[in-house]
């Protein structure tokens, strides 16, 4: 398990970046413990990176709808792990919140990474990712109100766009 | 649920107080005994982070306030 270092620096050889999401009316905002910004977690050895952020969403803010893992990256010297996590809206009480931008996807090369990643790219990835499996998923579907379904929907695939 | 936007300002009979601060922005200024039970308990719960009071006093930074009502300053 890692340790308290530099006061608190979150650190490890693999952390967790879950955003916590949740839809406001007819938009989807970002909250959470640390503010309207990436909650990073630190991830032990032995337990299981979905079950170590459910336990942990469930304990600090309460009991998520869906803990959908997105996407993985090098970062803070770690492997990143990011997560979406939906949570009702009546959880979200005094945190912070703002809403969630669009945002232009941090694409790869063929064979290489993009050269840099922004917090603001990675749940652009997820939310496109989730807007695809609440159409394929049916457990995905099932975790999303219809609010949140009809909001996915202006989160589409675009197929084609990074072939031309 | 918690909040962790929180300061704790609980100086010590002889002026001397710690901080330390967190990269999700959570702070914590106060004697020792706030401090460091403090910081175990945000590290722990919210970050799923362990330490000992060894350690957050070591990384601690020291505040000294030198007179009532003045701004604290840091001494690394």
């Amino acid at each position: 398990m890692p340790t308290i270092a530099n006061g608190i620096d979150v650190e490890g050889p693999i952390l967790a970046e879950v955003f916590v999401v949740w839809l406001n009316t007819d938009h989807l905002e970002l909250t959470g413990p640390c503010g309207a910004a990436p909650w990073m977690i630190e991830l032990g050895e032995v337990e299981h990176p979905v079950a170590a952020v459910d336990r942990i969403v469930r304990d600090v803010v309460g009991p998520p709808l869906l803990v959908h893992s997105t996407s993985w990256r090098r970062d803070h010297g770690a492997v990143v792990l990011s997560f979406v996590v939906v949570i009702d809206e009546e959880l979200v009480g005094a945190m912070e919140s703002a809403p969630i931008g669009r945002s232009e996807l941090a694409r790869s090369e063929a064979t290489a990474a993009p050269r840099s990643i922004g917090h603001e790219q990675v749940i652009e990835h997820g939310l496109r990712h989730m807007a695809w499996l609440a159409g394929d998923d049916v457990t995905v579907a099932a975790a999303l109100s219809a609010g949140w379904r009809a909001v996915l929907q202006t989160y589409g695939p675009e197929p084609f766009r990074a072939l031309g | 649920m918690t909040s962790l936007h929180e300061d704790v300002v609980t100086p010590s009979p002889d002026g001397e107080l710690l901080r330390v601060g967190c990269v999700c922005g959570w702070e914590v200024v106060g004697s020792p005994d706030v401090v460091v039970p403090a910081v175990l308990e945000h590290g722990q719960k919210i970050h799923n982070m362990s330490g000992t009071p060894e350690q957050v006093l070591a990384n601690a930074e020291r505040v000294v306030v030198s007179e009532a009502g003045q701004e604290p300053t840091v001494r690394g």
